[in-house]
């Protein structure tokens, strides 16, 4: 039986025909590869090197292998549990107010009929979060700047202040200014997902309630809360593993000051391993900030596979 | 599939060890000369012989009235169209000593420097201009690495850190010359220094180049000449101090922290703040502290060599920050004030005084009438402390050279460094770019010929101006933020943030 039958290729003549058969003998590898080695060099590479690099010590000059050192320190350092503290408080804040946020934005969009009026509310929502991260840190820095900031000079104008107040430079102010500029760049992503799992809700399910004559409020606790659950889960996770890890926003807005009031852990990594050039400790954090990231994460996936699971049954 | 397709695990295994030489040999750059073989091919340069009529003399072949002929700062991206560069050339302001082209810089076509502080050579214009008389007179290119000088410090710690021969020179920030110096990156520049050679300088050069720090040589040397430097100066508004009742003339002259705080009271309750200082980042946290504790008197560096942080005098710092802000004198955002917040906040007509770098002047000329709105003032005493002293701050850098380079662009670089420690470059950094002139005899010409407004006032601030630098000083002030932070919320008290301070500086300095 000819090759040709059985949709194979012939053996080619000359360079191109060897390359040919070459890659035909090889298509996995020729397919797989690229990727592997792309995922090798961006993150199984660096991931070691960081673990090895949270090995040494790398204080003063040079490296020495030093398993335990740097891990020691992160557990005697009361800063490190100072930034451990103001990143569960960030990221919880901006959890909790972006997707509180985005439940009520997608609520609204929900009931808008027109869906050429929905796609276009949903698409302006989404500004915000297509300004970079930095970009947001550095404009929230100056509308709260105590001089000469627009917050304010809109309260005092509303008469709801007298004189201009400080907002970054108290410790709780701060916090807040941070977790507010966190949570409104991640409004826009919590409303869509939210928004979706809104409109995949059956519409008998609010029909049926409707005819049992529950009320707004008990058909939202009875049937959208329930179905909106995954979404919820998948929204409240992604926010939060980004939140955990914010670097861009209490940088550029605070710098982490004042006091290390607004330092999370990426800015505590950031003071260790580019201002201070300590790289093993950072990555020591760093590893860190990334167990907790996964194991968090993981605990949270079979939780949410837990709920879909309990609503399909 | 035929043999010859397949991947020769022969020759995988031949190119790939070729890769790794060739990778390893990339690694290793091109050093490898001793300390004498590096002193005796300077001294082939001769750059000790006639320097100061090279460097300082040929100027005053220089004419005051072509030195006028700059190129419009707007329109024009190089000099040599200029009055000043082609009578600078023309004149030989600076030469390259007899003989240097008999050495190995003889054979070098260019030389690469990275250039930190602007992220391109049209902010940087004095440096440009001395760029182009080194072509001009010697015929070696400077190519320029532009960099901004956050990402440079991370990179030259990279790129020294790996030996890596190129860029041959570079820009060093002066607070990280001693930790460099320290670690054995940056090449001896004695040659450029013979005896007495400091004397037409600013005691800021000698204090930022020479150090015995360096473990790979025993004594005293030198690692590299200025590039540019910055001091502060005090800014005053007039006007709107006289209209708070203060006379603007009390700023002239001999004045004190009494006087600053007599202006705190004035402007207490008025939309205008009397002054302001830097506590948001460790960098400009780092100049506030410094220069108030250098108006005191006060040094971090003790006679016995100890850094000291908690002195009465740094812990007196800290509690005036603090007072001053309980007190409304200053803004009380200037606990996450750093770069341009202040300029900004007198930019705008919010703050009656500051101190900032010289700089910062052309700006406020083009906005303020000078005079009645706007004037320089030589920054004040404190009023308590071990020796009260009108000071302001210098903050240089240095160009120093790669110790990892060859000889040849090693070499090429010194010559660089003649130019750069010539009155040619120090006159167009302090008339044309508003930097500081390392050389003296630069503020008084351009006095006498009425080249800068308030020549006399930036002058006697520069020369007020002081400097103090030692290893892992950036990593000090990095440690100092957050407690002084605290303390100035309340939240500490000054002596417990300064000691929590000394702590680290114990353990990573002292011992």
């Amino acid at each position: 039986m000819a090759a040709e039958e059985v949709g194979q290729a012939p053996h080619g003549e000359g360079v191109v025909g060897q390359l040919s058969d070459w890659v035909n003998d090889h298509i996995r590898t020729v397919l797989l590869g690229p990727s592997l080695v792309a995922l090798f060099v961006v993150f199984i590479y660096p991931a070691v090197m960081l673990m090895w690099l949270s090995l040494q010590n790398t204080r003063g000059i040079g490296e020495t292998f030093e398993p335990a050192y740097n891990y020691g320190r992160i557990f005697s350092d009361p800063t490190f549990w100072n930034a451990v503290e103001k990143t569960l408080i960030y990221s919880t804040g901006s959890l909790v107010l972006s997707v509180g946020a985005g439940l009520a934005i997608a609520l609204a969009l929900n009931k808008v009929l027109s869906s050429r009026v929905r796609n276009t509310y949903s698409t302006l929502i989404l500004i915000s979060w297509a300004v970079p991260l930095s970009i947001v840190g550095v404009t929230w820095r100056w509308m709260f700047n105590g001089q000469l900031g627009v917050v304010n000079k809109v309260l005092i104008d509303l008469g709801l202040l007298e004189r201009s107040y400080s907002w970054l430079g108290n410790s709780l102010s701060a916090m807040l200014v941070v977790i507010l500029a966190d949570s409104w760049s991640r409004i826009p992503f919590a409303a869509v997902v939210l928004l979706a799992g809104l409109q995949s809700i059956p519409q008998e399910m609010y029909d049926a309630a409707k005819m049992d004559g529950a009320t707004t409020l008990q058909t939202f606790r009875h049937v959208t809360l329930p179905y909106l659950r995954p979404s919820f889960f998948v929204a409240g996770l992604i926010t939060w593993m980004f939140a955990f890890r914010a670097f861009a926003i209490p940088f550029s807005t605070t710098g982490g000051g004042p006091g290390g009031a607004t330092e999370t852990l990426a800015v505590y990594i950031h003071r260790f391993g580019i201002q201070l050039l300590d790289y093993g400790f950072a990555s020591a954090v760093s590893v860190f900030l990334v167990g907790v990231t996964l194991i968090v994460a993981t605990g949270y996936v079979y939780f949410i596979l837990e709920q879909i699971e309990e609503i399909e049954v | 599939m035929p043999q010859s397709t397949n991947l020769d695990r022969r020759t995988l295994l031949q190119l790939a060890s070729a890769g790794a030489v060739g990778s390893i040999a990339g690694c290793l750059g091109g050093n490898g000369n001793g300390n004498e073989d590096w002193e005796g091919a300077v001294e082939g340069l001769n750059l000790g012989a006639d320097w100061r009529a090279r460097r300082i003399g040929a100027a005053d072949d220089w004419p005051i009235e072509q030195r006028r002929q700059v190129p419009d700062r707007q329109n024009d991206t190089t000099w040599t169209d200029s009055g000043a560069f082609q009578s600078a050339a023309e004149n030989d302001v600076w030469a390259p000593p007899d003989g240097w082209d008999d050495t190995a810089a003889g054979d070098v076509d260019s030389i690469t420097i990275l250039n930190h502080g602007a992220a391109n050579m049209e902010f940087d214009p004095a440096t440009l201009a001395a760029h182009e008389l080194f072509t001009e007179q010697t015929g070696i290119d400077i190519e320029v690495i532009e960099i901004g000088v956050d990402q440079a410090n991370t990179r030259e710690q990279q790129f020294l850190s790996s030996e890596e021969s190129s860029p041959h020179a570079f820009n060093v920030d002066g607070i990280l010359v001693p930790q460099f110096v320290q670690q054995g990156y940056l090449e001896v520049t004695d040659g450029l220094y013979p005896e007495g050679s400091y004397d037409p300088y600013i005691p800021a050069l000698e204090s930022l180049v020479q150090w015995d720090l360096d473990a790979s040589r025993e004594g005293t040397h030198t690692y590299g000449y200025p590039n540019i430097g910055e001091a502060s100066m005090g800014h005053l508004r007039p006007d709107l101090v006289e209209e708070q009742g203060i006379d603007p003339s009390r700023f002239e002259g001999e004045w004190t922290w009494d006087l600053l705080e007599e202006l705190g009271e004035a402007f207490a309750g008025t939309d205008v703040n009397a002054f302001a200082y830097y506590a948001g980042t460790s960098t400009y946290l780092a100049y506030s502290f410094r220069e108030l504790l250098f108006q005191q008197g006060g040094s971090m560096v003790q006679d016995d060599g100890r850094v000291v942080m908690n002195s009465p005098a740094a812990v007196r710092v800290i509690r005036k920050m603090k007072e001053w802000r309980d007190a409304g004198y200053v803004p009380s955002d200037v606990i996450s004030y750093g770069e341009g917040d202040i300029v900004d906040l007198y930019a705008s007509g919010q703050l009656a005084y500051t101190t900032a770098f010289s700089d910062f002047i052309p700006r406020l000329l083009q906005q303020y009438e000078p005079g009645t709105e706007y004037q320089v003032v030589v920054p004040p005493a404190a009023n308590a402390g071990p020796s009260p002293t009108q000071a302001g701050l210098v903050a240089p850098n240095t160009t120093s050279i790669n110790r990892f380079a060859d000889t040849g662009e090693k070499l090429a670089a010194m010559l660089y460094g003649d130019l750069k420690l010539s009155y040619y470059t120090q006159w167009l950094e302090f008339t044309y770019e508003g930097n500081i002139s390392y050389m003296d005899q630069v503020y008084t010409d351009s006095a006498e010929n009425d080249f800068v407004t308030f020549g006399d006032n930036i002058g006697a601030a520069i020369e007020n101006g002081q400097l103090e630098l030692f290893p892992q000083m950036a990593s000090v002030f990095q440690q100092m933020l957050s407690p002084v932070q605290r303390a100035l919320q309340g939240e500490t008290s000054p002596q417990a943030a300064m000691d929590q301070v000394q702590d680290f500086v114990d353990d990573e300095i002292n011992n």
